[in-house]
C-alpha cells in the first residue's frame, strides 16, 4: 500500500515540477535575448576591515586573495578600508544602506573609481597617461574571431588595441565585509551549548560581498579626455593634472549577497577530527578563499557580463574556444542557445542544449588564430550545431540529489546525494578525460520498517516490528546513451542495522553493492532513474545496548529474508 | 467518429495548413528574403583592394543562409554600394547603369548561379563566427563577416565587357 501511495506521490510530484519548469523557464527565455558577446571584465577587491580581533589577519588575507584568471586584476595600491561591518542577515533596509550609500561613499572618499582610472590608462608618477596597458589588455581579449576579422582589415592589429578602451567600462569592485565573526568557544559560550556538544573549534561569522562598477559611459570618457588627459606634449598639464586628482569618477552599486559563513574542524578526539589539526590563521585563510568562491559564484549566476559567451567552433565532439582564459573549470555546466524570432518580429535566445565541459585547454596568451578548443559533452537538449549556436556559462553546484523507493533486495525509501568528483581530479590533467566525466561518489540512505522475526531469537513464532537503516558510499559514472538518456555503473560499500522494537539486541551487516542505473530526462535538471542493485550481504553481528557482540546469528539471510540479491528502485533526481 | 466529424477535422486541418502557410510567406516578405532587400554595413577597409563586409542572408538551414549571404555580399558591391555601417567601403556601386543587371542577365545568371564564379571574388573571415535567427520553422537568418575582392571583381566585370575599362575613360 504504502508503494502505491509513493508512486502517485512520485509521479504527482514529477508532472508538477517538470510543468513548473517548462513555464517558468519558457517566460524567462521568451522575455529576453542573450548577447552572445562577451568581454573580459577587470576585478579590484577591497576588504572592509571591521575592528575585530580578527581584523588583522583578515585583512593581510584580502590583501593576498588571488582574482580568477577570468578577470583582469586592477589593483589600486591599497586593498583594506577601515569599515565596521555590522550586518543583519534579515534586515533589508540595513543592507541596502550599507550598500548603496555607506560604503559607496567610502569608496568614494578613498578615490577608488580614480585608482583605476590610474591602472587602465598607466599614469605616470609625472601625471601623465599612456595606452599600453590598453592596448596590451584589447589584445588578450580579442579571440580566434576578432583576429581574423582585424588581420583581413587594412588597420590589422592596431584595431584590437583600440578595443581595449571598451573594456574600461567593465571595471568592477568586489567588496568584502566579515561581520560577527566570533570563534567556536565563544559561539559556544553565547548559546550556553552542553559540554558534550562542544565538539568544533574555528570561526563562524556573516560575510557580505558588495559589488560596483566603474561608470566610465561616453560623458565620462569626454571630460577625462578633455579635461584630465595629460601626455609629454600637453601645455596646460598642471591644470589637468589638479583636476584628475581632485575628480571622483562615480561608482554604481550593481548587487549584494549576504551569506552566513564558517570554517571549522572537529575537536582532536572526536571521530570526524582531521589527522592534524588545522591553525586558526589556515582556518581563517579557508573562510576568506571559500567565501570569495561562494560570492563569485553568486554574482556569475545572478551578472549576465560575468557569465562567458562563445559561439559553438565545431561539433562531434562539441569544442568551444574558451577554457583557462575564462576560468572554466572541468565538468562545468553551459547552456547553448539559438536566437530566434516570434511571428510578431520579437527576437529571444531558446536553449537548444546543455553541455558540461571534458577538457579544459589553456588559452592564456593572446589568440594566435590557431588557438586550442575545450571540449563538451552533452548532457540534455537536441541537436547542437556550429553554425550560429551559442554557449553561456550556468555553473551548476554539482550536487545531485535522488529521492525513490526500493523493492526487493534491501526494500524501503531510498535517497541518495552525488558529487562529481572529477572536477577535483582533473587538476593539470590535459586534453579530453572522458573517464572523469560525471564520474561521482555518493552516500546512499534507505529505511524500512518491516515485520520479521524476534531478535532476541525466541524463534519461530515471536515476530516483531524492526527499523532497517543502511547507509552506503560508493563511485558511480555517468554515460550518456542519447541526449537525454544516460545509463550509470556503480559500485559501494554499505552497513545496514536492524533495531528492533521490543528486542534488546540490535544486528548489524556490512554488505557491498553494484549494479546499474538508467536515467531519463524530464527537463536539464530533472530526471526519472531506475536501478538495479546487487547486494552481497557479508557476516552479520548481533549486539546488545553497548555495542558488544553477543552471540553469532548465522548469516543475515537468516534473520532478514529478501534483503541480499537484487534490488530495484525508481525515483526522481534532481540536479543542483 | 462518423464521416461528419471526420471532415469537419480535416477541414480544420486544411485551414491551419493555410494560415500557417501564408503566415510564412508574410514573414519571408517582411523579413527581406528578396534579394534586393538584403541588410549590409561596412565593417572596415579590407587589405589590398577587399572591403570588409557585414551582410545578411536568408536560407531553409543555415548553411543555404550563408551562402545566400555571400551571394548577397557581393551583389551588394556590384549593384548597391555599401552605404551603412563604418567608414572605409565603396559607397557607389561597381555598376551604375540601372539596367545593366537586365542587359546582361545571362551572364549575372551564371555568376551568381549556386557554386558560381562570385564565390572567387568573396571570402569569410571571423574563423567561422555566425549570427543566426531562427525566423520561422523553415527559415534562417544569418549574418556574417566577408571580405569582397572588389578590385579584382572590377578587373572581372572589364573583362566581361559589363565595366569599361579604368584605362579606356581618359
Amino acid at each position: 500500500m504504502k508503494k502505491i501511495y509513493f508512486c502517485i506521490a512520485l509521479t504527482f510530484g514529477v508532472f508538477y515540477l517538470s510543468a513548473q519548469d517548462i513555464t517558468n523557464s519558457a517566460k524567462k527565455v521568451k522575455n529576453q535575448v542573450i548577447s552572445s558577446e562577451y568581454n573580459r571584465n577587470a576585478l579590484t577587491i577591497i576588504g572592509l576591515k571591521s575592528e575585530s580581533p580578527l581584523a588583522d589577519q583578515l585583512a593581510k588575507m584580502i590583501d593576498t586573495l588571488k582574482i580568477s584568471d577570468k578577470f583582469y586584476t586592477n589593483d589600486i595600491g591599497f586593498r583594506n578600508i577601515p569599515y565596521n561591518t555590522v550586518i543583519n542577515l534579515f534586515d533589508k533596509a540595513q543592507q541596502d544602506r550599507v550598500f548603496k550609500t555607506d560604503v559607496l561613499k567610502l569608496l568614494n572618499e578613498k578615490k577608488v573609481g580614480q585608482g583605476i582610472m590610474t591602472r587602465w590608462f598607466n599614469r605616470q608618477p609625472d601625471g601623465t597617461f599612456n595606452t599600453s596597458v590598453l592596448k596590451e589588455r584589447g589584445i588578450y581579449n580579442s579571440d580566434d574571431s576578432d583576429l581574423s576579422i582585424a588581420t583581413a582589415s587594412k588597420r590589422g592589429e592596431s584595431s584590437l588595441m583600440d578595443a581595449g578602451l571598451g573594456l574600461v567600462d567593465h571595471s568592477y569592485i568586489l567588496v568584502l565585509g566579515f561581520s560577527d565573526l566570533m570563534t567556536m568557544d565563544q559561539y559556544y559560550t553565547k548559546t550556553e551549548a552542553k559540554p558534550e556538544t562542544r565538539t568544533m573549534n574555528g570561526v563562524k561569522g556573516n560575510m557580505i560581498g558588495l559589488l560596483y562598477k566603474l561608470n566610465f559611459n561616453d560623458s565620462v570618457s569626454a571630460v577625462f579626455y578633455q579635461d584630465m588627459w595629460v601626455n609629454k606634449a600637453t601645455a596646460d598639464s598642471k591644470a589637468k593634472i589638479a583636476k584628475f586628482d581632485a575628480t571622483t569618477f562615480p561608482l554604481v552599486p550593481v548587487k549584494n549577497v549576504i551569506m552566513p559563513v564558517q570554517a571549522t574542524q572537529y575537536n582532536a578526539g572526536q571521530s570526524l577530527a582531521p589527522k592534524v589539526q588545522k591553525t586558526q590563521n589556515q582556518l581563517l585563510q579557508d573562510m576568506v578563499n571559500s567565501s570569495m568562491t561562494n560570492v563569485m559564484n553568486q554574482l556569475t549566476y545572478q551578472i549576465s557580463e560575468f557569465k562567458v559567451k562563445a559561439q559553438i567552433y565545431k561539433t562531434n565532439p562539441i569544442a568551444v574556444k574558451i577554457g583557462k582564459k575564462e576560468g572554466l573549470g572541468f565538468d562545468q555546466r553551459y547552456f547553448v542557445f539559438e536566437n530566434r524570432q516570434t511571428p510578431g518580429g520579437q527576437q529571444y535566445s531558446s536553449r537548444r542544449g546543455v553541455i558540461k565541459s571534458m577538457s579544459v585547454a589553456d588559452n592564456r596568451s593572446v589568440a594566435t588564430g590557431e588557438t586550442e578548443p575545450s571540449y563538451f559533452y552533452q548532457v540534455a537538449g537536441g541537436k547542437i550545431d556550429n553554425l550560429g549556436m551559442f554557449v553561456e556559462q550556468r555553473n551548476d553546484v554539482g550536487l545531485n540529489l535522488f529521492l525513490g523507493y526500493q523493492q526487493d533486495a534491501m526494500s524501503g525509501f531510498d535517497a541518495r546525494i552525488e558529487y562529481y568528483m572529477g572536477r577535483l581530479m582533473y587538476g593539470k590533467h590535459k586534453g579530453i578525460a572522458k573517464g572523469l566525466t560525471s564520474l561521482k561518489f555518493y552516500v546512499d540512505g534507505g529505511y524500512n520498517l518491516g515485520n520479521f522475526n524476534n531478535l532476541d531469537g525466541k524463534l519461530p513464532t515471536t515476530s516483531e516490528d524492526i527499523d532497517l537503516i543502511r547507509v552506503s558510499a560508493g563511485i558511480n559514472k555517468d554515460y550518456y546513451l542519447t541526449h537525454f538518456l544516460h545509463f550509470g555503473p556503480f559500485v559501494g560499500f554499505g552497513i545496514e542495522s536492524a533495531t528492533g522494537k521490543t528486542s534488546k539486541y540490535k544486528a548489524e551487516t556490512y554488505f557491498i553493492e553494484g549494479g546499474a542505473r538508467l536515467g531519463i530526462n524530464l527537463s536539464y535538471n530533472i530526471q526519472l532513474i531506475g536501478s538495479a542493485t546487487y547486494y552481497v550481504m557479508m557476516a552479520p553481528q548481533l549486539k546488545d545496548a553497548d555495542g558488544t557482540a553477543v552471540k553469532d546469528p548465522g548469516s543475515y539471510s537468516d534473520l532478514f529474508p529478501d534483503r541480499a540479491g537484487l534490488g530495484i528502485s525508481y525515483g526522481i533526481r534532481f540536479m543542483f | 467518429m462518423n464521416l461528419k466529424n471526420l471532415l469537419s477535422l480535416s477541414l480544420v486541418f486544411l485551414l491551419f495548413a493555410f494560415i500557417t502557410e501564408a503566415q510564412t510567406k508574410k514573414q519571408r516578405a517582411a523579413a527581406g528574403y528578396v534579394i534586393s532587400n538584403y541588410e549590409v554595413e561596412c565593417m572596415g577597409t579590407g587589405m589590398d583592394g577587399t572591403q570588409l563586409i557585414k551582410v545578411w542572408g536568408f536560407g531553409r538551414n543555415p548553411d543555404d543562409a550563408i551562402y545566400m549571404a555571400k551571394k548577397n555580399a557581393v551583389h551588394a558591391v556590384i549593384f548597391k554600394g555599401i552605404l551603412g555601417g563604418k567608414p572605409g567601403c565603396m559607397t557607389r556601386p561597381l555598376v551604375n547603369q540601372p539596367d545593366a543587371e537586365e542587359k546582361h542577365r545571362e551572364y549575372f545568371n551564371s555568376f551568381f548561379s549556386n557554386g558560381g564564379r562570385y564565390l572567387q571574388f568573396v571570402s569569410q573571415t571571423g574563423d567561422g563566427k555566425v549570427d543566426r535567427i531562427k525566423v520561422s520553422n523553415k527559415d534562417y537568418k544569418v549574418g556574417i563577416i566577408v571580405a569582397v575582392m572588389h578590385t579584382q571583381l572590377r578587373t572581372e566585370l572589364e573583362t566581361a565587357g559589363i565595366l569599361k575599362e579604368l584605362s579606356r575613360g581618359f
